[in-house]
């Protein structure tokens, strides 16, 4: 279990995190949601060890550092392959690299997202490219897959279909967190729902409370970012 | 002219903060070198005042050093600011929106540069004149005699300090500066470095040092005016002839299809099509090798054992970030050697002229009276600055580039750092770099060997000191 005990983290006068406190067991599937600036990819920089921080940050009660690093792999919108290599050189350093690299569900992915394997990445469009990201952080073998924006660039279709693989190649004891702004697209597949709102977390819901609630995931994350639907009209009358 | 001045703002990489900046820390250190080597100006005569500020290797080399600095760093936050990721794409659209050719693109960005880097320039020297006017009025000098003491400035210790004086320097200057604008114009047309040190900068500032440093009579001045030239004429060449080829990869589509002429042709979407079909047609070529086997990482080197472990030549490969353009990585490990050779050949020089100088003197089996060949070091003496430079560039320059491409470049860091083996990120970043310096150390190793033969050999040896062996090995003196 990954456990945030009093998170925080500054960028100079910025205040980035602020007293974050969660527990991430095995084997769910959990959705980080923010607006844009929230604190979303610092808190995922912050447990991947990327980012300096206050307050601890452990991995089954140890600090997360080079010994268990490996056991969190993390797909991100910012892409962390080496572009000018091909997919199939990918393949090759992450089997050297990461003893428990799936092969298996890599080449399964790859054949699914019908990536061509001798291409460099560079070549790839840009949806390609998230989805290449996506399929090596998946088939690292690390128990816990942080994902951050990984599909911004993907069509509709493609998305759908890759939550449900998602869903249905991941092993029982394996974590996924993934930040997306596509609430209603990933409301069906998450387990679990961490809302981060100016740095601090502001509720964290499991599938039980959303639906006891009555109400769907969008409308409680309106709710608590405070949504005015009245701005549009506003902007609208302000233009004219 | 409004089209120039967005494309100059389109292409502006640097920050007004960042150019002021420097202007006004060049002038400080100026200063302050000025101060600490004179100590207080008013309890020391005019000449002597002069001779204390810029006289002495040392003096000239602080403010060279100075003086390259800033040129460096000027250059750098004209090339070297990171660009956004969307920008590298779009500033090419918007040039063409803006209904200019590439290469008038290209031109009106270099001339932007070379303002801003002769302006830069002017600002240094004319600090450096005000500076040693001052220091001269507080020392009690006046009207002629300030004269004359600025002039020490244009003569024997000055051409390097205001290197404006002697014909060849300044025909060098102008040749380097515009190499340096063209290497900053070039990196940011084609958006290349995104926060990183250009190469270019580096080989032509490397040589404005050393020619600085040098005699002004030296004919090595014009080796390096012809380098630079060829370099600059190289690099515009790159530009032209990179806006002439299709995209993706159309020489090896050549070789591999037969197809011919794609600069003549109308660059449509079929065409596109037929290239890119091509290129994977090539990319899957079951005998094409792995792009891994260039970093020495294929998988029958996985297993290396034996004395093949230690294959320099394979380290360094394999030790180099996966995915980094060899080819850059290799040019500038190129530039180091040439660097140390080229600036080695002082050796060659002295013994030639001394040779000279010998063989007029040699009468039958007698030689004139006081004329001998200098012990080896003697001769030897500066002509290893530029191994020191090439070294000192080829670890820490390409450590950083290695490091920037992790981090900058791409992001691939977020994968080097969750690696089990937590050594390979730094082992990645350091381990080329110094298989390139030891490479270096040991062709100045070969190049020392070679020069001791020529020295022992050829030299007649009437005028060598019977002793000259000595005093090749300094612990032989010791041990005598």
């Amino acid at each position: 279990m990954i456990e945030l005990r009093n998170v925080s983290k500054k960028y100079k006068d910025k205040i980035a995190l602020s007293d974050c406190s969660i527990q991430i067991p095995r084997g769910q599937i959990i959705g980080l949601f923010g607006a844009n600036g929230a604190g979303k990819t610092t808190l995922m920089k912050c447990i991947m060890g990327f980012l300096t921080f206050e307050g601890e940050i452990t991995l089954d009660g140890e600090k997360i550092d080079r010994r268990n690093i490996s056991r969190l792999s993390f797909a991100t919108g910012d892409h962390s392959f080496f572009p000018s290599i091909t997919a199939d050189d990918h393949k090759w350093f992450y089997k050297v690299q990461f003893p428990l690299f799936n092969e298996k569900r890599y080449d399964a992915l790859m054949e699914f997202f019908e990536l061509p394997t001798r291409k460099r990445i560079s070549e790839f469009s840009l949806g390609q490219q998230n989805q290449f990201e996506v399929t090596l952080a998946i088939s690292q073998g690390a128990e816990y897959i942080f994902m951050d924006e990984p599909f911004a660039g993907n069509d509709v279709f493609n998305r759908e279909d890759f939550y449900e693989v998602l869903v249905s190649v991941l092993d029982k004891d394996e974590t996924v967190i993934i930040s997306t702004h596509l609430i209603e697209e990933i409301a069906d597949y998450i387990d679990r729902a961490i809302l981060i709102r100016k740095s601090e977390i502001i509720d964290d819901l499991s599938v039980a409370e959303i639906e006891s609630s009555g109400r769907s995931l969008i409308e409680i994350v309106k709710e608590k970012y405070d949504y005015r639907a009245d701005r549009i009209r506003k902007a609208v009358d302000q233009m004219r | 002219m409004n089209k120039y001045l967005s494309l100059i703002f389109l292409y502006n990489r640097a920050g007004c903060r960042k150019i002021l900046l420097i202007a006004v820390a060049i002038p400080l250190c100026f200063l302050i070198i000025f101060l600490l080597r004179t100590g207080s100006p008013y309890e020391a005569g005019s000449y002597m005042l002069m001779e204390r500020a810029f006289g002495g290797a040392w003096a000239v080399l602080l403010f060279i050093a100075v003086n390259v600095a800033g040129l460096i760093a000027v250059a750098n936050s004209l090339n070297g600011r990171k660009a956004l990721k969307t920008s590298c794409a779009t500033t090419g659209y918007t040039m063409r929106r803006l209904c200019l050719s590439p290469i008038s693109a290209y031109l009106t960005v270099f001339v932007y540069y070379l303002a801003i880097i002769t302006i830069f320039w002017g600002v240094a020297i004319a600090s450096l004149y005000v500076i040693g006017k001052l220091g001269l009025t507080m020392a009690g000098a006046a009207g002629i005699d300030t004269k004359l003491a600025l002039g020490l400035l244009r003569t024997e210790i000055g051409h390097a300090l205001i290197p404006i004086a002697h014909p060849i320097v300044i025909i060098f200057n102008i040749v380097a500066v515009l190499a340096l604008a063209g290497e900053c114009a070039r990196s940011c047309y084609l958006s290349w470095h995104n926060g990183a040190t250009s190469a270019g900068v580096i080989l032509v500032t490397a040589a404005m040092f050393i020619v600085w440093t040098y005699d002004p009579a030296s004919s090595y001045i014009l080796v390096a005016i012809l380098v630079i030239f060829l370099f600059s004429a190289l690099s515009f060449g790159d530009i032209i002839s990179r806006e002439k080829r299709p995209k993706g990869d159309p020489f090896k589509v050549n070789k591999h299809d037969g197809i011919v002429d794609l600069d003549g042709t109308e660059y449509d979407d079929n065409l596109y099509l037929e290239v890119n079909c091509s290129a994977e047609a090539y990319g899957s070529d079951p005998e094409e090798a792995s792009l891994l086997q260039r970093y020495g990482r294929a998988e029958k080197n996985r297993e290396r054992k034996g004395p093949g472990r230690f294959n320099p030549i394979w380290l360094r490969r394999r030790l180099m970030p996966l995915g980094i353009n060899l080819e850059k990585t290799g040019f500038f490990f190129g530039v180091c050697i040439f660097t140390g050779i080229a600036e080695h050949l002082v050796f060659y020089g002295k013994y030639l002229i001394k040779m000279n100088e010998i063989k007029s003197s040699i009468r039958g089996v007698t030689i004139d009276s006081g004329m001998k060949m200098p012990y080896f070091w003697e001769l030897q003496t500066h002509a290893y600055y530029g191994y020191l430079i090439g070294i000192l560039l080829v670890i820490f320059l390409q450590a950083y580039w290695n490091y920037e491409y992790y981090n900058k470049k791409t992001k691939s860091v977020y994968v080097m750092k969750r690696l089990p083996d937590s050594k390979e990120y730094t082992r990645t970043i350091w381990g080329a770099p110094l298989i390139q310096a030891f490479f270096i150390v040991l062709i100045m190793i070969v190049q020392t060997i070679l020069d001791l033969c020529l020295y022992a050999f050829v030299t007649p040896e009437i005028a060598l000191d019977p002793d000259y062996l000595s005093h090749v090995l300094p612990f032989q003196e010791g041990v005598k």
